[in-house]
């Protein structure tokens, strides 16, 4: 009892305030219903009453009992003067009045009404159902035709993307990303700063709004957000920012999200935020580059394993052909351009890499050598291996230019370079697989003739 | 003024702790820009307004982080952590963008 009575003194100030707020609430409607302040048939008490009574209440309320009691007496206000004005006629106040009756006006003025009353929820109604209701009006009618035609085809697209999207972006990424603020075995010889990058996901509005009418009150998928595109934005904003300060890594990369929409809640923003850093000597970031890592720490799949075995694979394949002396001479060329790089670039440490390719090299000359003793025992296919041999000078050309330029790039560069030499290589793997059919029906041919020959000189 | 995340500056030696700085500034896109940035995903555009908004607001609590910073005497401010509020409203789209990080100088 005690307690009741010591919270009940704490807070005479508000109770105090609040009834205080209600005479004022009814003296407000009373002085309306004898003065007959009437506006177009309505009666000005329903908007001025509770409104006088919420101000007097919350300015008593700050001034005496500290903070605000919430209107309390604005609502009873509100109530009581509705339930008088709509369902009893005037009978103690005002003998002449009847019960107002629905108009154009009176609507208004219920509208504001219940905006004074209840702001919040009436602030939701337009700013949330209104706009909301409107933007999808307006985008249920620009995409119309689309919806018509063919929301089949853009599904089946999707379908067919293969590995998402942003494994690739990072296999293509020359600045790699790490998410831990060190790189073992490496030393960071410069500090560039602070680097972001923000992007906003939302939801998917293309699929259609016929279809996502029936799904109205699913909850949300994973798959509405086009959060993977989003993340990539972040990312390679972050990427440019340090792109553009000369770092060749960015360290301790964070991502993160943030809802924004509030009521309408839709839309994600996604900020990535690192340190750019210039990294001398990472022998981890070296390696990664002759082919044993994978490209970077972000999970990816893909890794560049045995660019030079691949190299000396097509090789093979090619000696075995009956090359005679451009593959030496181009493997020659391939090693000393490898040695080039290692003398180079000693800090970048690509010397595994060429050390990898030399060593190819010579199994490859080796075997170069094997199949020449084979081949040149046998009958002469000059004008096809010279075809051949012309087609490994451009190819291998183009090879060794790639080498060069990735040497005087930076690291990522090289790595761009590797991947795409790697596809080269399978390239001309897959056409020398080809022509060694070929030519193997043309040697079984000339020996065939040659043997027709030989038989009528005997 | 460097401005990193890492904890540490490698090969250099931080000589002196002044403590923590921050940094903050608010953005609020209004109804208007809201109403707009509707229609403009409608017709295919992104809301590029609200990342161009998010920039400057991020830039701007970074300048005033660094002028904290360089007010108590620092070189470099390490541990450097970017956040992003969403301080509500009906329509949600008043964020606050805080940077905070410990202001230090550092020697060769």
């Amino acid at each position: 009892m005690a307690s009741v009575k010591k919270t009940l003194i704490e807070k005479r100030w508000a109770f105090a305030a609040i009834i205080l707020g209600v005479l004022v609430g009814f003296l407000s409607a009373y002085l309306c219903i004898i003065w007959h302040l009437v506006i177009f048939g309505f009666n000005i008490m329903y908007i001025v009453s509770p409104l006088l009574a919420g101000v007097v209440e919350t300015i008593i309320a700050r001034r005496k009992y500290g903070k605000s009691t919430g209107a309390i007496s604005a609502l009873l206000t509100f109530l009581l003067i509705n339930i008088y004005g709509w369902f009893l006629p005037g009978t103690f106040v005002d003998p002449t009045k009847e019960p107002a009756t629905l108009s154009f006006i009176t609507i208004i003025a219920i509208v504001l009404t219940i905006d004074a009353a209840f702001p919040i929820f009436t602030r939701y109604v337009f700013t949330v159902v209104v706009v909301g209701t409107l933007t999808r009006f307006i985008g249920f009618l620009v995409n119309l035709p689309s919806n018509i035609q063919g929301t089949a085809e853009a599904e089946g697209k999707e379908e067919i993307m293969g590995p998402s999207a942003d494994e690739i972006f990072l296999d293509e990424l020359n600045i790699p990303l790490i998410s831990v603020p060190h790189v073992e075995g490496g030393k960071i010889k410069k500090y560039l700063g602070l680097v972001t990058g923000e992007a906003v996901a939302e939801k998917k509005e293309s699929k259609g709004r016929l279809s996502r009418l029936s799904t109205i009150n699913q909850t949300a998928q994973i798959e509405d957000m086009n959060l993977g595109e989003a993340r990539k934005l972040a990312l390679s904003r972050m990427l440019e920012n340090a792109k553009s300060l000369g770092a060749n890594a960015v360290i301790e990369v964070l991502i993160d999200y943030l809802s924004m929409g509030g009521l309408q809640g839709s839309a994600l923003i996604v900020s990535a935020t690192g340190t750019a850093v210039i990294v001398q000597g990472t022998s981890n970031l070296g390696e990664k580059l002759s082919g044993k890592g994978s490209i970077s720490g972000m999970g990816e799949k893909v890794d560049v394993s045995g660019v030079s075995e691949k190299v000396s694979d097509g090789d093979e394949s090619i000696s075995g052909i009956g090359e005679k002396k451009d593959v030496s001479g181009v493997v020659e060329e391939v090693s000393g351009s490898g040695e080039g790089i290692s003398e180079r670039d000693e800090q970048t440490n690509v010397s595994g890499v060429s050390a990898k390719i030399s060593g190819g090299n010579e199994v490859i000359s080796g075997m170069v050598e094997e199949t020449k003793e084979k081949v040149s025992d046998k009958v002469s296919t000059d004008d096809l291996s010279n075809e051949i041999g012309q087609v490994l000078n451009e190819k291998s050309d183009q090879l060794i230019k790639d080498w060069e330029l990735a040497t005087k790039n930076d690291l990522g560069e090289l790595e761009r370079y590797s991947k795409k030499v790697l596809r080269d290589v399978d390239e001309l793997d897959k056409r020398f697989e080809e022509d060694k059919e070929h030519t193997n029906e043309k040697i079984n041919e000339i020996e065939d003739r040659i043997e027709k020959l030989e038989t009528p000189e005997e | 003024m460097l401005i990193l995340t890492t904890p540490t500056i490698e090969g250099k030696k931080i000589v002196e702790y002044y403590g923590l700085v921050t940094g903050d500034s608010l953005l609020g896109a209004n109804l208007y820009k809201d109403m707009f940035s509707g229609v403009r995903d409608v017709v295919g555009g992104r809301t590029s307004k609200y990342e161009e908004e998010l920039t400057n607001a991020r830039e701007l609590a970074k300048k005033s982080m660094e002028e904290k910073a360089k007010e108590k005497g620092a070189n470099a401010v390490i541990g450097t952590r970017v956040a992003y509020h969403n301080l509500g409203g009906t329509m949600g789209n008043t964020i606050m963008v805080t940077i905070f990080g410990t202001a230090v100088s550092y020697q060769e």
